[in-house]
């Protein structure tokens, strides 16, 4: 027997509690199913996180979160209460459409995007259907630093001496009862991780949603504490012929995305039936 | 501050692996007593916790009933307020002190080491039979005055085989709080460190079992070093502050800076920082508080020192001979039950446990628990 020094190089893979003291409203969303049944208990839980949230934070939308949780864990199977979950699973960055696009001096089909509102309507319609109960509010975010994404006119090498960035995003929804985190790249999402100030005498602006996912597509891979999924706005280009008007263009540049978008959804349900990690 | 009020250094039991085996008994003087709760009124009246310890304390009931009395009388005055505890072997535990604990907000922890095989082996009575069934018999009853009771259990090498069955016996006993020591003192070879380790697992999945079963109980080994790594700095405030937010009084009322070095009372006086008559010699007091908080280079340069127990000075003593130095029995069960507490804590963390999350996360748990179960 020896006393022997250790070199820990990571830190355990479950938080301090600074960032539940910093986000109280988390505790509401992993309720005892006892402290359910018990209105006392659960009283105090809701009375404690509301006198913890800051004002500007939403009380209300803490209170109907648990509200829905409560709802949840009642209307579940006793046998599925605590259902202990299977190991932790990031499904690959399905892919249906480009996610690229630029904008600017000689650009002659532009991108068009869907806004974060409109693509999470979609996604988390086409999941409820299959029975995930999503979260919006206090969910978890992700952070990690990342090299910039190269653009077509500064080369591999030159972009090599970029300073990574510093990447915080905040997970667009979470289903408790899966542990599935899903996140939706949007073009705002691509900004993160975008070149920016340092691109003299470029006038073109890109985009690469898809790159951009499949960059938190592994870091969620590496922090391997959610289920989780990665989509991104497929960015179609709308690309004007004579005789169609501009604004039908667009439209229709609109309507291709998003059923590029519901291809990437319909992937990941077709993936995770095949997983396992729900029921056909 | 907790004060220890060594009573008696006399005991009904004769425990192979105890730091102090009783010989010739000595007791604390009813003056001294009384002596030793004006100089904690005198020197710090706030919120005092008074432990009565042994030997075996309750072969002085008289002067437990005597002491609290007259801690009583001091809390009249308003500027005063003490709590209490006592350690047992549980042996004498009876309806009647049972009811006096009620009135008097006495708090009974009892020493108990799992199931009848893993008891057996070390807790004997003076002419070594068998204590099981007894204790067993006077844990119920405790158990129905004091339904938070503790059990404190000591796990040796001998006993390493039963460690989980016996935790599994005590939660099944009605015990929720259960706080385990590890006789370092003990004989230790490799090949127990691997007993340890697989116990340490197979402990794990229980606690991971009844977490996600929504069990409520308290796993010292497996909540002191969640709390380390969740709770970070606060974690220190568990840790030993060495006659700084504790010290033991001997029968004769020499002031020790812990438990451990009280000894018989009469062997070991050179550790004495003092005594209640004139006081805690406070230089010596805070030397070796300094000298406690200091380490070797070893530890200094460990990912682990920050959650280690290796700042128990108490054990430092007791294994080494120093205040400061760590023992390698210490680093070897230290290095095995932190990554294996880690890994249950992701887990746990990983599967969104509610009662996990509550337990570890939320700062006024132990209120709404508590709430929970008055309602």
């Amino acid at each position: 027997m020896e006393i022997k020094p250790v070199s820990q190089k990571k830190d355990p893979k479950y938080p301090t509690i600074d960032r539940y003291i910093a986000n109280p409203g988390m505790l509401g969303q992993h309720m005892p199913a006892k402290w359910v049944k018990n209105k006392i208990a659960a009283t105090s839980l809701a009375t404690f996180i509301l006198c913890s949230i800051p004002e500007k934070e939403s009380k209300q939308a803490t209170l109907s979160e648990m509200a829905i949780h409560q709802k949840t864990e009642n209307n579940k199977p006793e046998s599925l209460k605590n259902e202990p979950k299977d190991s932790v699973q990031v499904a690959p960055v399905f892919v249906h459409g480009d996610g690229a696009g630029a904008t600017g001096c000689i650009v002659m089909s532009p991108p068009v995007f869907i806004s974060e509102q409109e693509a999470l309507e979609l996604i988390f319609g086409k999941l409820k259907e299959e029975g995930f109960i999503i979260e919006t509010q206090n969910t978890d975010s992700i952070s990690f630093k990342s090299d910039q994404i190269a653009i077509s006119c500064i080369s591999d090498e030159e972009m090599k001496k970029y300073p990574k960035v510093d990447v915080v995003i905040k997970l667009d929804g979470y289903d408790k009862t899966r542990n599935f985190a899903i996140e939706y790249v949007s073009v705002e999402d691509y900004e993160l991780f975008a070149a920016k100030d340092n691109l003299y005498g470029c006038s073109v602006s890109q985009y690469d949603t898809k790159q951009a996912a499949e960059i938190i597509r592994d870091n969620m891979a590496k922090n391997n504490t959610m289920n989780s999924v990665v989509f991104y706005d497929p960015i179609s280009v709308a690309e004007y012929k004579n005789g169609k008007s501009w604004e039908k263009t667009h439209k229709d540049a609109v309507e291709d995305s998003k059923k590029e978008l519901l291809a990437q959804v319909t992937d990941f349900i077709n993936w995770v039936k095949k997983e396992g990690l729900i029921k056909e | 501050m907790h004060v220890t009020l060594h009573l008696t250094t006399g005991c009904n039991m004769n425990c192979s692996y105890c730091y102090s085996p009783p010989g010739n008994r000595c007791d604390m003087s009813r003056e001294t007593a009384f002596s030793a709760v004006d100089y904690i009124e005198k020197n710090h009246p706030l919120n005092t916790g008074i432990i009565f310890f042994g030997g075996e304390p309750l072969l002085r009931k008289d002067l437990i009933v005597d002491t609290i009395d007259y801690c009583r009388q001091k809390e009249k005055t308003g500027k005063t307020y003490f709590h209490y505890k006592v350690t047992t072997n549980g042996l004498l535990l009876d309806e009647a002190f049972l009811d006096f604990a009620r009135q008097s907000k006495l708090q009974i922890s009892l020493s108990i080491d799992g199931n009848k095989a893993a008891h057996d082996l070390h807790r004997r009575t003076q002419a070594g039979e068998s204590t099981f069934e007894a204790v067993k018999e006077k844990a119920l009853m405790l158990l129905k005055h004091q339904p938070y009771a503790k059990a404190l259990m000591t796990v040796s090498p001998e006993t390493l085989p039963h460690y989980c069955d016996s935790v599994e016996f005590l939660l099944e006993l009605g015990f929720k709080y259960i706080i385990v020591s590890l006789n370092y003192a003990g004989n230790w070879e490799d090949h127990h460190l691997k007993q340890l380790k697989n116990q340490y697992k197979k402990l794990a999945a229980l606690y991971e079992k009844y977490i996600l079963e929504e069990k409520k109980f308290y796993f010292s080994p497996f909540e002191m070093k969640l709390a380390s790594h969740i709770r970070q700095e606060n974690a220190a405030c568990y840790q030993c502050h060495l006659a700084q937010r504790q010290i033991s009084v001997a029968h004769d009322g020499r002031i020790y800076p812990c438990v451990q070095f009280v000894k018989d009372g009469v062997s070991n006086t050179d550790w004495s920082i003092g005594n209640i008559e004139s006081g805690i010699d406070a230089v010596r007091q805070n030397d070796m508080y300094k000298l406690s908080k200091t380490g070797s280079d070893a530890c200094t340069s460990c990912s682990y020192n920050p959650r280690c127990n290796n700042k128990c000075s108490c054990l430092s003593y007791q294994l080494t001979g120093t205040l400061n130095q760590v023992s390698p029995v210490l680093c070897e069960t230290e290095r095995i039950l932190i990554p294996i507490v880690d890994k249950l804590g992701e887990r746990l963390y990983k599967k969104g446990s509610a009662m996990f999350i509550q337990k570890h996360y939320n700062v006024v748990y132990p209120i709404i628990s508590m709430m929970e179960d008055m309602f």
